[in-house]
């Protein structure tokens, strides 16, 4: 009895401080403190990152929920204001809170089957320790667990839930179905909101959306460098949250203005991720294990660096402006993780050439169906063309699932392989 | 004494082997059967009965266990006939099983068929064009003629498959019948195998035959009925726990599933058939998404207002959700129903089938005390 009430008052006081804008100044500056000999970029996220969350606290703008397949262009044509529950996922598992928010979930009904990153954010909305959303806007895409997740969160927070249901086709019927609902949606927002949809702000959306997409095409092509200069493992990290949410926004273009610089310095210097570099590896899947572990360094001590990610290519036209709703439904539609799994081995085999591959590592994360479910077939066209591939079974935020020592016997004896 | 008709429906191989028509295999219940038969095909619904460890070199083993079931029947030829096949876009694992369908037995003919999932104006309209493009492929590839007419009359079978099995659902959860729930589980099977057309003959005898015969019973047991049961779920991979239910105590009254009521609920309406300007195939569409929908779909207070509806007509003492493991849809929805149940005070369990046999023992303890804690809560 004492101690629920303890634990009770421990977390109302804690969703007083994390509601409160100025907590995140006050995060930021200790953060920039602590990781004061770390790159520009990697400060210039922690900027974007918390005042994203400082600004959700004081709600000027109508805050959205998102997942990260919604595209956040969209959102900032719409003056919203986004956070991504599966991103901060990745961050309160990185910093080492994923079990506490994991738990919560489990003890709600959240199988432990589902992937682990929605119970972790399904923990922090239960806990509800996060400033509200005023709307959640997410797509169908790639993942059965997104669709019904967010709608979950609808529920939680009782807010809509605006659905963009994508096809499995990329063709022009399915890309008129997308931009139907993107100005349907759009229109109702706005008219929920009480204000009039801006084609300035589109236009400056769409533009800053295209200048920074430009420099991620040029950063992707200073990664074809051998050494790799910069290693996937990042780009899985911070440089992953920007991807997905920050396109369309000021902060987004600056991001990636710097990091290519430092990159493209690093290009010149010929300074690689590892000194002597023996093997170049592709990731496949969207995430790593975020909470300590060891395979980073189990791959270095082998020579091996993370040359590229399939997560990181760039996948869609430059936006339109004069055809907003076409142009965000075509960008979602030629998602290559979407569809048919030739799209994504089609993009595999251009990775790899593009790269000079020597393996490829499949991260199977547990609980994650549309990926895991593909990975057997990549591997036999693989094997045709003579390209090892490891089947690392895993979990991103779950560290109960992770095993340090089979995970290691199973990358040295790939390693090998590759040697 | 059990009637002509279970030896009918239990020997589906042997009517299988005389059908005249091509076989079209087809896997969920949002693909409408009426376009299979107005194409001149045998509708066949692929329910696997194996262990999901023949697909283990093609699939993940942390996946659907009835996609793996489905795969593995197929590649070591346990499936009859099946080199026809439409598929649906209604999950993760359903677009695998096409990727590898298609890779690991090129020689089928495959159709994926891509759905919403929501019921708007625009979502009918969608899948609406999806079933055209069905059409005019089947047409293309098998030369084959869909034309209004034939759409119309496979409109009709299915219809009366629906209404002959509402039927006698209701004779069944009213009592009237003494039927197992293993029963009736097996005749909704048998529905979405076997020839319609035969299949409501046969069916249309049978219910004549039990209104004739009061206090019919199918020969296996009298139930103790004690306490009403929901179950909820996807695909039931073991009919057989209906029998645990039924041996505890319990009634099933209703079966929420896609191998239950969610396959027959609701008609195409016979009035807008009579209309001649009427669009058959937007009617098809129209009914397709408007049906009370599967876990997968997202209309979820559709699916609750069915379920809660069910619990108030038939007082039902408790809920049993059936999911398969790493069905996903599924797993989301169930933390928003069971915090609902339990603001009703109806008590609920969670099962999970995987296409083996070692969970049973497993299940039939769970389902023992679940209906203890029933009588205890009565």
């Amino acid at each position: 009895m004492q101690n629920n009430f303890k634990r009770n008052i421990a977390s109302s006081l804690i969703r007083k401080i994390t509601k409160c804008p100025n907590t995140y100044n006050l995060v930021n500056l200790s953060s920039k403190l602590y990781f004061r000999n770390s790159s520009k970029s990697f400060k210039l996220w922690l900027d974007f990152l918390f005042s994203q969350l400082k600004e959700s606290g004081r709600k000027k703008k109508p805050v959205v929920w998102a997942n990260i397949y919604a595209p956040s262009e969209l959102l900032y044509s719409l003056n919203l204001l986004p956070i991504y529950p599966e991103l901060i996922s990745g961050i309160l598992t990185s910093i080492g809170l994923a079990g506490y928010f994991i738990e919560t979930a489990e003890s709600n009904f959240y199988s432990t089957d589902l992937c682990s990153f929605y119970r972790v954010a399904a923990g922090l909305a239960i806990k509800n320790y996060l400033p509200k959303p005023d709307l959640i806007i997410s797509t169908s895409q790639l993942c059965d667990g997104t669709t019904k997740f967010f709608h979950n969160l609808s529920k939680y927070f009782r807010c809509k839930h605006y659905l963009i249901d994508t096809a499995y086709y990329n063709n022009k019927d399915t890309e008129s179905y997308v931009a139907d609902q993107l100005g349907k949606i759009s229109y109702q927002i706005c008219n929920s909101f009480e204000y009039k949809l801006d084609p300035k702000l589109i236009n400056l959306s769409f533009d800053l959306s295209n200048k920074t997409r430009e420099y991620i095409i040029r950063l992707n092509e200073l990664r074809r460098n051998m050494p790799s200069p910069l290693s996937g493992w990042d780009a899985m990290a911070y440089i992953l949250y920007m991807f997905f949410s920050s396109m369309g926004a000021k902060s987004g273009l600056e991001f990636y203005r710097t990091l290519f610089q430092e990159v493209e310095n690093k290009v010149i210097q010929k300074a690689g991720v590892l000194e002597k570099e023996k093997h170049r590896i592709l990731w496949l899947h969207q995430v790593r294990p975020y909470y300590k572990n060891k395979i980073i360094q189990n791959l270095k001590e082998k020579g091996a660096v993370i040359s590229f990610e399939d997560v990181s290519k760039v996948y869609w036209k430059a936006l339109d402006p004069e055809r907003p709703w076409e142009s965000l439904a075509q960008k979602i539609n030629s998602n290559f993780g979407a569809g048919a799994v030739e799209r994504r081995i089609e993009v595999i085999r251009d990775l790899i050439e593009n790269y000079k591959i020597d393996g490829v590592i499949h991260f199977s994360q547990r609980g994650c169906r549309q990926s895991c479910g593909g990975a057997y077939l990549i591997k036999d066209f693989l094997k045709q063309k003579g390209v090892p591939m490891l089947i690392l079974d895993g979990d991103g935020a779950d560290v109960n699932n992770y095993s340090a020592g089979q995970t290691r016997t199973r990358i040295e004896a790939f390693l090998e392989m590759l040697a | 004494m059990k009637s002509g008709f279970f030896d009918y429906i239990q020997n589906k191989e042997e009517v299988l082997k005389f059908i005249k028509e091509p076989i079209m295999g087809w896997i969920c219940t949002y693909i409408p059967e009426e376009i299979v038969i107005a194409a001149g095909f045998h509708p066949y619904r692929i329910l696997p009965h194996t262990d999901p460890s023949l697909a283990n070199s093609y699939l993940d083993s942390n996946f659907c266990p009835f996609i793996r079931s489905c795969l593995g029947e197929a590649i070591n030829k346990k499936l009859p006939h099946i080199e026809n096949l439409i598929m649906v876009n209604s999950c993760d694992a359903m677009r695998r099983l096409q990727d590898a369908w298609k890779d690991y037995l090129p020689d089928s003919f495959i159709y994926f068929l891509d759905l919403p999932r929501t019921n708007s104006k625009e979502a009918i309209q969608y899948y609406y064009q999806n079933l055209q493009l069905l059409i005019t492929e089947l047409e293309k590839h098998f030369k084959v003629n869909i034309t209004r007419e034939s759409l119309y009359h496979a409109i009709l079978i299915c219809n009366d498959t629906r209404k002959l099995l509402e039927k006698l659902f209701n004779l069944y959860k009213n009592n009237q019948i003494f039927l197992t729930a293993l029963d009736l589980s097996q005749i909704i099977e048998s529905s979405m195998i076997l020839p319609k057309e035969e299949f409501n003959k046969f069916l249309t005898e049978f219910i004549q035959k039990i209104n004739k015969e009061k206090n019919f019973s199918s020969g296996i047991k009298k139930l103790r009925n004690k306490f009403k049961v929901l179950v909820s779920g996807t695909i039931m991979d073991n009919p057989e726990i209906f029998e645990v239910i039924e041996d505890y105590g319990g009634k099933v009254v209703f079966i929420d599933m896609c191998t239950g009521s969610r396959y027959f609920q609701n008609q195409i309406q016979i009035q807008k058939l009579k209309n001649s300007n009427t669009n058959f195939l937007k009617l098809v569409a129209e009914h397709y998404l408007s049906k009370i929908p599967c876990p997968r779909m997202m209309d979820i207070e559709k699916r609750w207002a069915n379920l809660l509806e069910v619990i108030r007509n038939y007082q039902v003492d408790g809920v049993i959700f059936y999911n398969l493991k790493f069905c996903d849809t599924s797993m989301f929805e169930l933390p928003l129903i069971k915090k609902r149940l339990q603001e009703y005070r109806i008590p609920s369990l969670c099962l999970e089938g995987d296409y083996t046999s070692t969970t049973s023992g497993r299940i039939k303890t769970r389902i023992q005390a679940f209906m203890e804690v029933l009588e205890f809560a009565e």
